[in-house]
């Protein structure tokens, strides 16, 4: 029962991870139709950031945790600013090769600058507690909870935020939202930095659970990009839900069929939704 | 970004002998330094030649981003390692494995990966290499995973007599000049044979690929399976080379160093993959000193160059080749480029007409009979059609439109859904054999959603499609198009890249029957004598010659319009679908496609004809059918039809 229940978590703690990435992932589709394959670098620059923040400048965990997150913002101006604004009006393949690139360049500089091996990062959130006779570790429960709160925050502000309703809009239509006054500059660039803060939050919570290493964003990534076609472009409820059962079908995979070849599996599952239904899951078909 | 604009006949001798010349000279490197170095080094740059052109036979030449060339490559080196390693096999054989286990891997993961939008592609096919590289290193019983297959043996070539052990250095480099000789022999090919022509097409717009007939996912399949089976040979060859293979000969970072160099280069662009190959692979050697850098800096050039130079080194050939053309004077000319910027190259004496270029100033020509070339042998095509098939191996051979067996085209109970909005409800029509049919009605009553169901292009939610008895609804377009029923688009369509002449081969190509067109893949562009003949026919009858040979992107609205239409017509059809041929067309284009339609009316080929303009569909349509809102309103004679109170109101509100 135990081993049941620690995979269901282990399965929740990876989906939410792959969640936010994948949602963050999808926004940026939904809304500026660019597939950015240097999003796991993102959540990978946000494991970065705590461990400096911790190590380097001695802030202690919540502190460097929230500071971390705030980095991503300016981080993610940058990045709208000096790549996505340049690509936003070119053709698929020189998107996905510049965000390949920028990809490449993260994960080297990273290399360069702190070096390859994986870094421990602490976090306070040690205690295990034992809830109904299973046992659960705090930083867990505190992935999970911060990765629900995001996900409630994100929908509120599709909902009720202007900003929020313009990004549906311009993913529905970026011509019709020009055309009726929606800057759709502005919307891209908040949509950027949605994205790299929920990646940041992604690092910055799951970072003491697993090691910090440049390489963690290109592990993810495939992962995220699974849920996002299976959840179908540009829907990020999709996305989110897709990521979740991905996350439990690896973590199941892990502990009943093979540790090694876990991914092999949740790619398996992917191509097979894919045969079955290409626009995915939840899939409206890609416009045009 | 895609640049290179092929010509109908790239002054085919010249490109091919500078090639053989550039290879000669480098099978001489070996002999100019005794540097094992060097030679290593160019080995490196032969394998980057190879695996880069391979890449781009997907990326530039059928416009899909494959992740998976790893894994191609990765199988060619372990296939040949364990094979040598276990059996002691000889190059031969482990190259036929390789080539075998290749082009089945190609299609395990084209089937699925192909089913995707194009960015979805590039990341199901990461997905792929990503397993891959997970079974190589856990599989241990095969691949030793990460204690790697080791102590693999030099190549050897078995001969009748014997074999050779490919030892040395210098013989390696020949080697491998050999396999890159292959891969630049296949791109030189490509961009000759027809095949090439179905590439571009793909590459250009799938979309009206399918309605000039041709299956767009084979065609980028054909490509993926040449590309990993070259990149599989380049890997069985390495095997040899390193000695040692690790899980990580399937590493991204390959496709990352193939994308710097085909970008540096130039995408399809021959000469510019290679010289990017070459150039990624010898500069870095120079740049030891930053070694720990050095993927950084990678990064930071891919990133520039894509978004900076997205032409690469090939812009920069054009530009020196236009300044050298016209230091070197008149007397050479553009000739002197390898793509051959002068048109005359392409203007060929057997053109059908040659007068008519002042004539047409005054009043365009008047078409000729769809069927005026080929009354000769409509006897053995009549025969022929009843196979369904009219098409012979070389196109329009004796195209007769009164041997098509005569079908109607029914549409019953015909409904489409938008997200719950009906965009066409319960729709019936029918469309006689030789009638021409209009079909109208207010912006947004369903009309062109009508016509993509009816080709195939949209998926319809309910109802029937019949032509002749035969329910073709689900059809894919491709396979309608190859049964005669051809459309034109509300937005203009051509392909863009290609010449106008070019436009027209391919829907010659496409129009053919699958294992027709199968069989012509191999054939050369530029001998194709009926097809060639009747395309400039039709080229001349609608006054395009001047930019017979001008990339199709490069032409005015309505010169775009003419080639859509004309593409259409290369193979005449069955039934033609035209949505809004004389949309925002000036009045003389316009014209000369309403002669046209009458033509091909009087011809006997069933029209359906959307168009808003009221003056031409009542001057051309038998009948009209009135749609407003997804819901048939009225249908009958053109001018009762017009006085109906509904019809009225649908245009001009109560």
């Amino acid at each position: 029962m135990q081993v049941l229940f620690d995979q269901l978590m282990n399965g929740l703690t990876a989906g939410a991870e792959i969640a936010l990435i994948a949602a963050g992932l999808s926004l940026m589709f939904g809304v500026l139709e660019i597939v950015n394959f240097a999003h796991g670098e993102l959540y990978m620059l946000g494991a970065i950031f705590l461990y400096i923040a911790e190590s380097s400048l001695g802030f202690p965990y919540r502190s460097a945790a929230v500071l971390s997150v705030a980095t991503m913002l300016p981080f993610g101006a940058l990045f709208y600013a000096v790549v996505v604004h340049r690509i936003l009006n070119r053709g698929w393949q020189v998107q996905l090769v510049a965000t390949l690139a920028v990809s490449v360049l993260l994960v080297n500089l990273v290399i360069v600058v702190l070096g390859a091996p994986a870094k421990l990062v602490p976090s306070p959130l040690m205690t295990t507690y034992v809830i109904g006779g299973m046992r659960i570790s705090e930083q867990r429960i505190l992935v999970l909870i911060t990765a629900v709160i995001a996900f409630v925050l994100l929908f509120c502000f599709f909902r009720f935020a202007k900003l929020g309703k313009a990004m549906r809009a311009v993913a529905q239509n970026r011509e019709a939202a020009s055309v009726v006054g929606i800057q759709t500059e502005r919307v891209g660039l908040a949509a950027v930095v949605a994205s790299c803060l929920l990646a940041g939050v992604a690092g910055a919570t799951i970072a003491p659970l697993y090691n910090v290493q440049p390489s963690m964003g290109t592990a993810v990534i495939v992962k995220a990009f699974a849920a996002v076609i299976m959840g179908g472009f540009g829907n990020v409820t999709g996305a989110i839900v897709s990521a979740v059962v991905l996350g439990l079908v690896e973590a199941f995979s892990i502990a009943y069929i093979a540790s090694d070849y876990a991914d092999l599996v949740v790619f398996g599952v992917m191509i097979l939704v894919l045969v079955v239904r290409p626009q995915g899951v939840f899939g409206r078909v890609v416009r045009r | 970004m895609i640049t290179r604009t092929a010509r109908t006949l790239p002054l085919p001798g010249r490109e091919v002998l500078g090639w053989g010349v550039f290879l000669v000279l480098l099978a001489f490197f070996p002999a100019l330094t005794s540097v094992p170095y060097f030679i290593r080094t160019g080995i490196t740059a032969l394998m980057f030649v190879t695996l880069a052109l391979a890449f781009d036979l997907v990326l530039g030449r059928v416009g899909a981003l494959s992740l998976a060339q790893p894994v191609f490559f990765g199988f060619g080196a372990y296939a040949a390692a364990l094979l040598s390693v276990r059996f002691g096999t000889s190059f031969w054989q482990e190259i036929g494995v390789a080539w075998l286990g290749a082009a089945a891997l190609a299609v395990f993961i084209g089937i699925p990966a192909f089913r995707l939008s194009l960015h979805s592609f590039a990341i199901g096919t990461l997905g792929f290499q990503v397993s891959a590289q997970l079974v190589a290193q856990n599989w241990m019983s095969v691949t030793s995973g990460p204690m790697c297959v080791t102590a693999i043996p030099p190549v050897s070539l078995s001969w009748p007599g014997g074999s050779t052990q490919v030892i040395s250095l210098t013989a390696q480099y020949e080697l491998i000049l050999l396999i890159a000789a292959i891969a630049i022999a296949t791109t030189l090919l490509v961009t000759r044979v027809r095949l090439g022509l179905a590439f571009a097409a793909v590459r250009d717009d799938p979309l009206l690929a399918s309605a000039r007939g041709l299956w767009p996912n084979q065609v980028r399949l054909t490509a993926f399976i040449l590309s990993a089976m070259l990149s599989a040979t380049a890997g069985a060859f390495v095997a040899h080379f390193q000695t040692v293979i690790c899980p990580d000969s399937l590493d991204i970072s390959y496709t990352v160093a193939l994308l710097i160099m085909v970008f540096i280069g130039g995408v399809a662009s021959l000469r510019g993959v290679v010289s990017g190959a070459l150039l990624f692979t010898v500069l870095p050697q120079f740049l030891r000193v930053v070694d720990q850098w050095r993927l950084v800096i990678y990064g930071a050039l891919l990133l520039v160059i894509v978004i900076t130079l997205p032409g690469g080194l090939e812009e920069f050939y054009r530009i020196l080749e236009r300044f050298v053309g016209r230091k070197l004077g008149l007397g050479r000319g553009p000739a002197g480029s390898l793509e051959g910027e002068g048109s005359s190259a392409a203007t060929v004496p057997q053109r059908v007409v040659t007068d008519s270029s002042e004539k047409r100033e005054a009043r365009m020509q008047v078409p000729d009979r769809v069927s005026s070339t080929s009354h000769n042998d409509g006897k053995s095509q009549e025969h022929r059609d009843r196979g369904g098939q009219g098409i012979s191996q070389d196109g329009p051979r004796g195209q007769l439109i009164q041997s098509f067996d005569k079908r109607r085209l029914e549409v019953r109970s015909l409904t489409k859904l938008y997200q719950g909005v009906h965009a066409l409800q319960d729709l019936s029509f029918v469309v006689e054999p030789g009638e021409l049919v209009g079909l109208i009605g207010p912006n947004g009553s369903g009309k062109t959603t009508a016509i993509d169901c009816v080709s195939g292009v949209q998926a319809a939610d309910g109802g029937a499609v019949l032509f002749g008895d035969r329910s073709i609804l689900g059809t894919p377009t491709y396979n309608l198009a190859k049964h005669g029923l051809a459309r034109t688009f509300q937005t203009v369509r051509v392909f863009p890249m290609l010449t106008v002449e070019q436009n027209l081969l391919v829907a010659g190509l496409g129009r053919a029957s699958h294992w027709d067109e199968w069989r012509q893949y191999l054939r050369r562009q530029d001998r194709w004598p009926v097809l060639h003949e009747r395309s400039r026919e039709l080229i001349a009858l609608f006054g395009l010659q001047r930019v017979a040979d001008t990339p199709a992107g490069h032409l005015s609205y309505g010169q775009r319009k003419l080639v859509e239409f004309a593409a259409a017509l290369v193979i005449p059809p069955r039934v033609l679908l035209l949505d809004e041929p004389v949309a925002a067309v000036n009045p003389t284009t316009a014209n000369v496609i309403r002669e046209w339609i009458l033509r091909l009316h009087s011809d006997g080929v069933s029209i359906l004809l959307v168009e808003h303009n009221m003056e031409f569909v009542l001057g051309v349509c038998e009948r009209l059918i009135v749609l407003d809102h997804g819901l048939k309103i009225a249908e009958g004679e053109p001018t009762a039809v017009m006085k109906d109170p509904g019809v009225q109101e649908a245009y001009f509100g109560r």
